[in-house]
């Protein structure tokens, strides 16, 4: 049982993760670097916030339940707060690094003189020429080498799919390592489906880092700040309605929806419409019948 | 258990990649100029190079000009590389970590110690075990720091075949000593009965193989992966013989020490570079992981047949000179190639020094160690990770020999030590009661 419980909560959890990082992120280089660079800003994000919320659980007392539970709570929100700070701080480098390679390309085309740089350039040292040259190096393995618009998009897309890996693993891990045994689940009288709910909301944040990543980039680009202000009560809210949780009806199904909403969001803010949608099921169709 | 010293070079040498253009740009490898045998990939991956040096970032326009000549370096290294070496980082840290929580061998502690941390860790008293510590970190690293300047001796005194004999002797104990012990825990923790005569003949083939494969010829895989398998079991000896808090304040230490020998004008392995780059001399040493790509396809089908002959010939040749020469041959079957695959990938890899594994290993590892707690494990892996991509950039930048420890440790103790005080709570609080973050 224990077996099945691992490879079933596993699978759920970070089986779209893997799905998308295998075909979308795998075969790109850059992509891979993006992914864990925005694994390790999320982590950042994390440390932050514990470190809080460890200072304000020892200046208080110990013995207090409901003052800790309430410190919790402080801790979850402010945590969110900070990982919506640190997302806007990944786009910032993000965006410095590809403008600052657009700037350059613009005389010289895709491949670019690093010594011409360094002589050209003031002091090689400065942080803007760094974040310049880890534009180029990061662009220069990319499939196609030239910064566009589509690759910053696909670029927040792999943003917020590595927050959302490094958030379901921090979740998720330890769990997944209890299951394997031995032990009982709700032996002191809580719920049976503990793993099984742990598994399907690590997978509705996952998707919805990512849904949220491809938003908030896309608000930013666009000066929306209404989007960016959507994204971050949003964030908030889920991470309110986790904390109804061990009723989980009042839990589970509004995130759900809410993950459905906001893939439907990213999806027409990215460029997709219902006609490339139906473009895309009519040439596979297509191509199923000629074949 | 008391080990020997010949297995002291192995993570002796630090690594870095480095562009390696021009003749005059230092590789940087600390041990072995072992010019010899080891230089059979160098020279099957880059016979265009001069020389000296170990691939680093690619410059393709290089490869096409025999001397080396050209002046604007196109950086075409980029995210490639940097995965290039993500890959093997990534599997080395995976072996160590799935045989740290498989097989308890490596994580009971012992009364045997390392002859070089000579002094025991008392639990009970906190100042005692800091300063026990702090001195068998001094001891570990002067011992390190003397073997690698009796290296540098040796190596300007010419004294070839010594270091050659010393670094077989380091790789015949890790590929078949600590192999056999590594193979014996294994089969005794899943409970397998083994007899002697086939164990024999496991352990033989493997560790001749990886004889050949790491001091002689071998698929560029199989080498990779050899080297892989003997940075995790160096890094799991260490795991296991180093005690706890001297482990932390080594790993500190070591990258301290790599900052400064690679970079101050009377480091020793800066001396060792120049040394090597006066007499124009390769330094390659058996011990570090490379990541080129082989070309020797392309090669087959337009080179002459003459050069490549030559070349392999040359392989396991006696004289610096004669590897330059049968470049230049080379490098005509080069230029050809060349032209005729424009879009071939890149001959040049980046190299890594196998001490870097063993240390980012033995990080990762020791905070697998501490309790089933994994989300320290996935922190410090991504915080080396990221460590070693701002290394590679940094090497964009300076072009020259740089050392790859300092930021992945520094960043991978920093995580180790916070996500395991401040974060570990906090998520364990939140998972008891469900709350998403």
């Amino acid at each position: 049982m224990t077996l099945a419980v691992f490879f079933g909560c596993a699978f759920i959890a970070f089986g779209p993760a893997f799905a998308l990082f295998v075909f979308t992120v795998a075969k790109d280089p850059l992509r891979v670097i993006i992914l864990i660079a925005g694994a390790f800003f999320w982590l950042l994000s994390l440390l932050l916030s514990s470190l809080v919320w460890f200072i304000a659980i020892k200046a208080s007392n110990s013995q207090d339940l409901t003052l800790q539970r309430g410190l919790l709570i402080f801790g979850v929100f402010f945590s969110v707060l900070l990982q919506e700070v640190f997302r806007f701080a990944y786009y910032r480098l993000l965006r410095k690094a590809t403008e600052g390679l657009a700037a350059i390309s613009d005389d010289d085309g895709s491949a670019i003189s690093v010594r011409q740089m360094a002589y050209g350039k003031l002091c090689l040292c400065s942080a803007e020429n760094s974040l310049v040259l880890l534009g180029f190096m990061l662009h220069s393995g990319s499939l196609d080498g030239r910064f566009d618009q589509m690759s910053l998009c696909v670029s927040c897309a792999v943003a917020g799919l590595g927050f959302g890996i490094m958030s379901g693993a921090f979740s998720m891990i330890n769990i997944l390592s209890d299951s394997l045994g031995p032990g009982t689940v709700g032996i002191f009288g809580d719920s049976q489906y503990y793993f099984i709910i742990t598994a399907l909301m690590t997978l509705a944040l996952t998707l919805l880092h990512t849904f949220w990543g491809v938003l908030f980039f896309e608000g930013c680009e666009k000066s929306r700040w209404w989007v960016i202000a959507a994204v971050v009560s949003l964030h908030l809210l889920v991470a309110g309605l986790s904390l109804l949780n061990p009723l989980y009806e009042g839990s589970l199904p509004p995130v759900y929806g809410i993950t459905l909403l906001m893939g439907v969001w990213a999806f027409f803010s990215s460029g997709g419409s219902l006609h490339s949608l139906n473009a895309l099921c009519t040439r596979r169709k297509a191509e199923g019948e000629s074949s | 258990m008391n080990t020997s010293d010949s297995e002291e070079d192995s993570y002796n040498e630090r690594s870095a990649l480095v562009q390696c253009e021009s003749p005059t740009i230092p590789s940087y490898n600390q041990d072995h100029d072992m010019s010899l045998p080891q230089e059979t990939d160098t020279k099957r991956r880059r016979p265009v190079s001069s020389g000296l040096d170990e691939p680093g970032p690619v410059e393709r326009e290089r490869a096409s000009t025999p001397d080396g000549e050209e002046e604007e370096l196109t950086l075409k290294y980029g995210a490639k590389h940097v995965i290039m070496l993500f890959i093997p980082v990534t599997l080395c840290m995976v072996v160590v970590v799935a045989t740290i929580k498989s097989v308890s061998f490596y994580t009971e502690k012992t009364s045997q110690r390392l002859i070089y941390t000579p002094f025991e860790e008392d639990p009970n008293s906190v100042g005692q075990r800091l300063l026990n510590s702090l001195l068998n970190t001094m001891v570990m690293i002067s011992v390190i720091v003397v073997m690698t300047i009796i290296l540098v001796v040796l190596y300007k005194y010419r004294c070839y075949k010594f270091i050659h004999g010393w670094l077989i002797l380091s790789s015949l104990m890790l590929l078949f000593w600590f192999s056999f012990m590594y193979l014996g825990e294994v089969f005794k923790t899943y409970n397998v009965a083994m007899d002697y005569p086939t164990l024999v003949m496991i352990i033989w083939n493997f560790g001749v193989v990886g004889m050949i494969c790491i001091h002689w010829k071998g698929p560029l895989r199989l080498q990779q992966a050899y080297l892989i398998v003997i940075s995790a079991l160096m890094a799991l000896i260490f795991i296991k013989y180093l005690p706890e808090w001297s482990a932390w304040v080594i790993l500190g230490a070591i990258s301290i020490y790599d900052l400064i020998a690679v970079l101050c004008p009377k480091g020793p392995l800066r001396m060792l570079v120049e040394t090597a780059q006066e007499r124009n001399e390769p330094i390659f040493p058996a011990l570090i992981y490379s990541s080129a790509m082989v070309w020797m396809v392309g090669m087959a089908d337009s080179s002459n047949p003459d050069s490549a002959d030559e070349r392999q010939r040359n392989e396991g040749g006696a004289l610096a000179q004669e590897g330059v020469e049968s470049e230049d041959d080379a490098t005509q079957g080069g230029r050809r190639r060349y032209s005729a695959e424009e879009d071939l990938e890149e001959d040049r890899g980046v190299k890594l020094g196998l001490g870097d594994f063993i240390f980012y290993s033995v990080l990762v590892g020791k905070a697998a160690t501490t309790g089933g707690d994994w989300n320290t494990t996935l922190a410090c892996f991504v915080a080396i990770l990221i460590g070693l991509c701002l290394t590679l950039l940094l090497l964009a930048i300076f072009k020259k020999a740089l050392p790859a420890l300092p930021i992945s440790i520094t960043f991978g103790l920093v995580f180790y030590f916070s996500t395991d005080n401040l974060v570990r709570p906090f998520m364990d609080s939140l998972a008891a009661h469900q709350y998403y973050i």
